[in-house]
């Protein structure tokens, strides 16, 4: 996958177009230069124009873990939208917060030690963090559905596949079993596995890594929700299958008109999949823009750095650049930026100060003082 | 096939209502005894052909649920089979005792004391000429009958505080476990004793006493493969659906931890007769004169150069269940298992 990055240029461009992607600016925020003044971020960068296209608006999410050693902020004042239709990808390594996020979005962190300390997390304009659990329970698996990276324990050892399909069509459509399995075999040969008939009554050890995964996405999918949120879905299973995976993803996601908020770490699937992009560090947004952006234009030395070192078989240079160092101890932020100590171009105020987003165009930021 | 199996199930059962009719040394036993035992007879026989048939299918038969899969590693261990077959016998011995032995357990002859092996007792009389094969017959059927229900009770209860201590963790998790620890921190003899003292003795006090003894070791048990199976993804996958915490208990939860709870059941029923076996003994179990292996070895070591019978009977008898109950269980462990798939 990481292989085509170089090849697919050509490909974004053409498929988010221009990227105009209804996110405008707030009205005050003139004097661009000087942002400190001004204090943007507050609002920033879920304001729209058009809500009616707005699906899913994440505002200053902090989501916090209070474990025997200390506070351990994962998901730290993060806000992001998505629209209907649209691919959000969240990349970043691991610990960065990506999945804490998402989990958030459905209320499922682990309470304790997890809770979500503050913020808002607006779905069809609704705030979900006001939401009763029974609310929250007819919201996940109908309205919003998740699938996760490893195919071979998303699946219960002891139920057959379509059975697995049929719990939520049951659950959420009231659904008879007879029917309930019916739309589950119809379900599994729309994600491609063939003998579908079959198939439904076999268990999951019976199927391939890839056929699994199919399974969990026509699990997701079993009440065509409105948000698919995709946690690194391709990173177990090996290069052709990904490609067959995310393309199936893709084309269900045109099918169905649903959103997809896809959490990765490998730049290759981004660039295939993704209309917009935010790159997280240590529980925080450092730059979120356009796929267009974030691949042409990256501003974040983290997002340079990343970018790098992504194999290119354009690349002649023998070795490949790696970022030096580690994420720091969550335990004990630095007290300016996070990737301070990792930054090859870091300056004085780094450590000493949080920086704030500086504004390139419309959608696009960074959050890094270079840019001051 | 089925037609034919059908008339030769038939038959069998007419045959073997007869063969007892004619067996039988008790006279008055009425037809719906004989019905009962063909029954039984019936259903050993049919469990038996069931082991024969799947011993027989072919290696490449597919196998259609996990169910199918570890009966068949099952039927496969000829050690489990083995015992397997024992217990059925002996549980068909325990049910049906009062129709196979033609002497009442606490009919005294005073005629025969301490008696060896003969025709009308078939394994002696004991001190008091009492027939020790219809007392072994009675204290099986009591000891298979507590132990089973007192596994029964105790892994009812022990799995439910299991899971509840498991899946939720946390406050929860700590007020049941710590209880339970100090539940477990009374000695077990102890704690007979003080509730015998207490409330009396008495069969339900016993299968009280002795299932609520062993909680520590099914709720500890539980709890650490709840723990396990509450992390795996398709738990999280449930809930990401919006199922319910208690169907993701039902349905997600118990059938992936259904291993330990079986061979931990099919292994401390065992342990429990054993330990009733042992209660009985110290005179805390079963009260004479209600024939209880225990005690029946207890009332044997008075006499032990007059009668070995009164001893040696019992003795085995306890040996046997025992020994077939944890074969059993291991064989139990070991298909459930899928790690020594072949």
């Amino acid at each position: 996958m990481p292989l085509t990055v170089g090849l697919n240029h050509k490909k974004i461009t053409n498929e988010s177009g221009a990227p105009n992607n209804g996110h405008v600016r707030p009205a005050d925020t003139t004097n661009l230069k000087n942002p400190l003044k001004t204090k943007i971020y507050k609002d920033f960068p879920t304001k729209c124009t058009d809500n009616d296209d707005l699906l899913l608006q994440i505002e200053n999410l902090k989501t916090f873990f209070h474990t025997e050693d200390g506070l351990i902020r994962g998901c730290d004042g993060v806000s992001y939208s998505v629209k209907k239709g649209q691919t959000l990808a969240v990349v970043g390594e691991s610990g960065s917060g990506k999945s804490v996020t998402a989990m958030s979005i459905l209320k499922l962190i682990p309470d304790p030690p997890g809770k979500i300390a503050g913020g808002r997390i607006l779905f069809k304009g609704n705030d979900l963090l006001s939401f009763t659990p029974d609310e929250m329970r007819k919201i996940r698996g109908n309205e919003i559905a998740m699938i996760f990276q490893e195919p071979m324990t998303s699946l219960n050892p002891v139920m057959t596949a379509g059975e697995q399909i049929s719990e939520s069509l049951i659950l959420h459509r009231g659904f008879n079993k007879k029917e309930a399995m019916s739309n589950a075999v119809e379900l599994l040969s729309l994600v491609g596995i063939p003998a579908p008939e079959t198939r439904a009554g076999e268990y999951p050890h019976q199927l391939s890594g890839g056929m699994r995964q199919r399974v969990m996405i026509a699990i997701a999918l079993a009440c065509r929700p409105d948000l698919l949120i995709a946690d690194e879905p391709t990173s177990a299973l090996d290069v052709t299958i990904q490609a067959q995976i995310l393309r199936l993803i893709k084309k269900l996601q045109k099918q169905f008109g649903m959103a997809v908020i896809l959490i990765t770490h490998d730049m290759g699937v981004v660039a295939e999949t993704a209309d917009m992009v935010a790159v997280m560090y240590c529980g925080r947004i450092v730059e979120y823009g356009t796929s267009h952006d974030i691949f042409f234009s990256p501003r974040h030395p983290y997002l340079k750095g990343l970018l790098r070192s992504v194999l290119n078989i354009d690349n002649e240079e023998d070795d490949l650049y790696i970022i030096e160092g580690n994420i720091p101890d969550p335990l004990n932020l630095p007290e300016g930026c996070p990737f301070e100590p990792r930054c090859p171009e870091k300056m004085d105020i780094c450590t000493k100060q949080r920086p704030e987003p500086f504004f390139f165009g419309n959608v696009h930021y960074a959050c890094c003082w270079l840019h001051a | 096939m089925n037609n034919i199996l059908k008339i030769k199930t038939f038959y069998l059962f007419i045959i073997s209502a007869l063969l007892l009719a004619v067996i039988s040394p008790k006279a008055e036993i009425d037809y719906i005894s004989y019905g009962i035992f063909a029954l039984l007879t019936l259903i050993i026989l049919l469990i038996s052909l069931a082991i024969y048939r799947h011993k027989k299918i072919n290696a490449t038969t597919i196998i259609k649920g996990t169910g199918e899969l570890v009966w068949r590693r099952l039927a496969k261990n000829r050690t489990a089979t083995a015992s397997m077959i024992i217990l059925i016998l002996l549980s068909f011995l325990a049910i049906l005792a009062p129709f196979i032995t033609p002497h009442d357990p606490l009919e005294t002859d005073w005629g025969a004391l301490s008696q060896g092996i003969s025709s009308s007792h078939w394994l002696g009389t004991d001190d008091m000429g009492r027939d020790i094969f219809a007392r072994n017959l009675f204290g099986i059927r009591v000891a298979m009958g507590i132990g089973v229900t007192a596994v029964v009770l105790n892994t009812l209860i022990g799995t439910l505080l299991g899971l509840l201590a498991g899946y939720y963790g946390g406050k929860t998790d700590n007020v049941i476990m710590r209880l339970l620890e100090i539940w477990n921190a009374i000695p077990f003899i102890l704690l007979a004793i003080a509730v015998m003292a207490a409330l009396g003795t008495g069969i339900g006090k016993l299968i009280l006493i002795v299932s609520l003894s062993n909680l520590m070791a099914f709720a500890r048990i539980i709890r650490g493969s709840v723990m396990t199976v509450r992390e795996f993804d398709y738990v999280a996958a449930a809930k990401v659906i919006g199922i319910k915490d208690f169907h993701i208990i039902i349905r997600h939860i118990i059938p992936n931890c259904i291993s330990p709870i079986l061979v931990l059941a099919s292994l401390s029923i065992g342990e429990t007769i054993l330990v009733i076996a042992g209660l009985s003994f110290l005179g805390l179990g079963i009260q004479p004169p209600m024939p209880s292996l225990g005690g029946m070895l207890s009332n044997g070591q008075q006499f032990l150069h007059e009668n070995l019978l009164m001893s040696i009977v019992p003795g085995v008898t306890i040996l046997l269940i025992v020994l077939s109950f944890n074969l059993f269980g291991d064989g139990v462990r070991d298909a459930l298992d899928s790690r020594l798939e072949s």
